[in-house]
């Protein structure tokens, strides 16, 4: 072989080898930019957690602005995050970083605008994370902590026309800075019998009691099981199988229509409704509502829960059970809310909100708010018969503890029977009846009756909203 | 020469600034470019006709890499940066050394056989005297002390057999022989030689999970062989050889087996297996196009293992960004493109060999770690040249440089000439 040659196939082995170097650096390209965002926010990447010390973490602000968490500095170039309400706030909140909003938005809290946003470097080269405004209203939330002190329950408020959370609030409450600061306050907290972790509003699960009739009334009104005016009587007492079951008023409420079952909470009307209906229509029904998927908020999702069905049990008896709110169904006091929106909403279920806006270090609005309709958990007729009924159960029934002077409330009580002491306390309303800009569902865990223990708690909450 | 200190230097100021280290700390990088640049004076000054660039490119290249590894030091990933700034030095020497002591490159022809064996031996001295680190035996001497990596040196053993093998033989490879399904393949008689070293290395490498280097090797005499021959079909059979030979590894080593599910896909297995790419992937990732700074990466070991070694090339990334990537990668191809002009340059065939060999190897590794360290291909442990910490491979790497001056020096046509 010629000398000339052999060079030649070196220039062309050398060429072959160029161009794998030229085409290396798109190659490169492509993580380091066009798959960078993935590559950053993967929770085995321990960078984020590194960079969030140097990060000046953005503010967790209330709807009006004010400071639930803010930031102060621990050294050079160190920040941590503070708690401004902490008993108010601790379960939306969390502690340490590891729980609550903490965890669920640490990617908008701690990383800086990025890379990208050449003019947020350039102004301020420390890394600053985004302040995100929520859609909580602060003087309500502190409100409902204060009503709920001693006590154990949850309070939920919703702007049913936008699925705005105004409230969201579970007692009892803990002190986030202090959780795991060592090791006995770890151990007192975690292994505190009234779970104080625990954030009852999306995690709790109680049996609806009376509330449930809402849904019952709609089951029965949407399958025509009855109509408006379908009458039953009730003696006090009436036999389903073969065993007997109450109603809460022993000489019994007479004849009555829906609305005034409803009204009433006759436990002898709605017991035949769920006869008639069975546990599949019921089931149904309940899942129209939405009842058994868990709401979309951006909190960690383990620690939203849908409500469940406990056991399959079948028959009349178990109808009537499950009609009557009774029976093995258990429900979060978000999902109660939710009830309460959607027939508030013209029986339009809007997707839970929880964001108002995310605001860049440089006070752009990056994103908002904008309301989405999540099902039709109710036809429009029977939502507007619902808040009819609502609105005479506090006018006239039992939830007359509701009442407030200047605005109409509709409401529903309940008190579901629980082990170990006392009903569990519910009520679920919204207000003004006629054009709903709150609905709010309360538990008081062993409260006793709605009436007493619930509905003066959902009635302060709707006066303090609506103010 | 002057920019690779002034990039050094300026790197330098950065580390300290990021780390809070006294600026005194940095002059010590400086030191190894020093003697680099002593070295270039003085082979000017033994003799001016011979590449002027090459070194220049290196010396770039080390310059990234000090820093880097300087860094790594500092936030307590071995003691990467001093030892590597000592190795330089040696490399230095031994690069001026190989350059005086061989007078004419051509002669080394006559001790190809030589090579092939003692390229045999040391690979063989590795099997059994060395000790493993990371599951792979590769290291010899005295644990903690002085390591040697041997198959380091094998590699240029290799190339200088290979060069000296096809330049005689060459032609009766191309000859026609006995047709094989369709194929022409040459007797055998002068091929044996030349297929015994290299499977016999292959399979030792294999054998010692040594992948890079199998790879590399196989990659080298694949060049090697068309560069004898011009035969595309013979190229096309051994990469599906390789192929062939690849699938067969991954079904018969569960380590192989391993290294391919990684690449595959490290999601599968995120914490083990899957590990180290992803480190390195999140490296790129991080670094994003203009990288976090100089000391602003992660570099914590337990995060990304190797971070010193084979995968300086992900630090890279992280910290000085694509950026940084493309000027290392700029400088690497510019190293390899004028190791191939030597060897295209070259008027002796024996001298044009010896540089494709080596320009292919420098290229080829270059290649290997940096497609491995981003998931393009499947992650052998193999260094960058210049840029990972590993003293045998920095002594090795001036050494075959000092070999492609020594060609160029010797085997240069006159009217090209010194530029």
């Amino acid at each position: 072989m010629k000398q000339a040659e052999l060079a030649h196939k070196i220039k062309e082995l050398a060429f072959v080898t160029l161009i794998a170097f030229c085409a290396m650096p798109f190659y490169i390209g492509y993580w380091a930019v066009f798959r960078a965002p993935d590559l950053r926010g993967h929770p085995l990447n321990k960078r984020a957690e590194a960079r969030a010390v140097h990060t000046q973490p953005g503010r967790l602000l209330a709807s009006g602005r004010e400071e639930i968490l803010g930031r102060v500095p621990v050294g050079k170039g160190l920040w941590e995050s503070s708690y401004n309400s902490p008993l108010t706030y601790c379960h939306l909140t969390g502690y340490d970083r590891q729980t609550g909003l903490q965890l669920s938005l640490r990617s908008l809290l701690l990383e800086p605008a990025g890379q990208s946003d050449l003019l947020a470097f350039l102004e301020s080269p420390e890394p600053v994370g985004n302040d995100v405004q929520l859609t909580i209203v602060d003087r309500a939330q502190a409100l409902a902590r204060e009503r709920l002190e001693g006590q154990r329950g949850a309070v939920v408020a919703l702007d049913p026309t936008t699925g705005a959370v105004l409230v969201l609030a579970s007692a009892p409450t803990f002190q986030p800075a202090g959780v795991a600061k060592t090791h006995e306050s770890w151990e007192l907290f975690s292994t505190d019998p009234a779970s104080p972790g625990l954030n009852r509003a999306v995690q709790g699960l109680y049996p609806l009691g009376s509330i449930f009739k809402v849904v019952t009334a709609a089951a029965a009104l949407e399958t025509g099981t009855v109509s408006i005016d379908t009458e039953y009587t009730c003696n006090g007492q009436i036999t389903i199988g073969d065993r007997p079951l109450r109603c809460w008023k022993a000489s019994g409420h007479g004849t009555l229509n829906v609305a005034g079952a409803l009204a009433q909470s006759c436990n002898v009307y709605f017991a035949q409704l769920g006869e008639a209906l069975g546990i599949e229509a019921l089931s149904a029904y309940a899942q129209r509502t939405g009842l058994f998927d868990a709401p979309a908020l951006p909190l960690p999702p383990n620690t939203v829960s849908a409500s469940r069905l406990t056991t399959t049990q079948t028959g009349d008896l178990a109808s009537a059970s499950y009609a009557l709110g009774q029976g093995d169904l258990l429900v979060t006091p978000f999902a109660a809310a939710q009830i309460a929106a959607a027939v508030a909403n013209h029986g339009v279920l809007m997707q839970p909100e929880l964001i108002q806006a995310v605001i860049s270090p440089r006070g752009q609005v990056r994103q908002s708010l904008t309301p989405t309709a999540e099902r039709q958990a109710f036809r429009e007729s029977t939502a507007r018969l619902l808040a009819g009924m609502m609105e005479s159960a506090v006018e006239s029934g039992t939830g007359r503890a509701a009442q407030l002077e200047y605005v109409r409330i509709a409401g529903k009580t309940g008190s579901a029977q629980a082990p170990g002491g006392e009903a569990h306390a519910w009520f679920i309303g919204f207000a003004p009846a006629q054009d709903p800009r709150v609905a709010v569902a309360v538990v008081v865990e062993h409260g006793g009756s709605g009436a007493g223990a619930a509905a003066p708690i959902a009635r302060d909450i709707i006066a303090t909203l609506l103010e | 020469m002057c920019l690779a200190a002034l990039i050094s230097g300026a790197a330098a100021l950065q580390v300290c600034h990021a780390l809070d280290v006294p600026l005194h700390h940095a002059s010590r990088l400086v030191l190894a470019l020093c003697v680099l640049v002593l070295a270039t004076f003085l082979l000017d000054r033994v003799s001016p006709h011979r590449d002027h660039v090459l070194l220049p490119a290196v010396a770039g290249l080390i310059a990234c890499s000090l820093p880097i590894l300087w860094r790594l030091e500092l936030a307590g990933v071995g003691a990467a940066g001093s030892r590597q700034m000592w190795w330089t030095i040696v490399g230095a020497v031994a690069l001026v050394a190989t350059y005086v002591l061989v007078p004419d490159v051509r002669r080394l022809a006559r001790y190809k056989y030589l090579c092939g064996i003692g390229a045999i031996l040391l690979i063989v001295v590795t099997m059994a005297w060395g000790h493993e680190v990371n599951g792979a035996r590769l290291w010899v001497g005295l644990p903690g002390l002085l390591t040697f990596q041997p198959t380091e040196l094998a590699k240029i053993l290799i190339c200088i057999f290979l060069a000296g093998y096809i330049a005689a033989k060459g032609d009766m490879l191309v000859a026609r022989g006995p047709r094989f399904l369709g194929v022409s393949v040459p007797e055998m008689r002068y091929v044996a030689p030349l297929l015994l070293v290299v499977m016999f290395s292959l399979m030792m490498f294999v054998r010692q999970r040594d992948l890079g280097a199998a790879v590399l090797v196989f990659g080298v005499v694949l060049a090697m062989v068309y560069l004898a021959t011009g035969r595309k079909t013979y190229v096309v059979l051994g990469v599906l050889l390789f192929l062939a030979g690849g699938v067969a590894a991954n079904h018969a080593f569960p380590h192989v087996h391993r290294r391919v599910d990684a690449w595959l896909n490290p999601w599968a297995d995120p914490t083990a297996s899957g590990f180290q790419i992803l480190q390195s992937l999140f490296c790129f990732g991080e670094g994003g196009v203009v990288g976090t700074g100089l000391g602003q990466g992660l570099p914590d070991p337990r995060q990304l293992p190797a971070a010193h070694t084979d995968l300086a090339i992900s630090v890279v990334g992280e910290e000085l960004g694509l950026a940084g990537l493309i000027v290392i990668l700029l400088l690497a191809a510019m190293v390899a493109y004028r190791s191939f002009a030597i060897a295209w340059n070259s008027r002796d065939r024996f001298g044009s060999l010896l540089a494709a060999a080596l320009s292919t190897t420098f290229a080829l590794q270059t290649l290997v770690i940096v497609g491995g360290a981003t998931k393009l291909i499947p992650l052998t442990g193999i260094t960058f040249p210049f840029v990972s910490y590993g003293g045998t491979s920095v002594l090795a790497n001036f050494v075959s440089m000092g070999l492609l001056l020594c060609v160029s020096r010797d085997c240069a046509q006159p009217e090209v000439g010194a530029p």
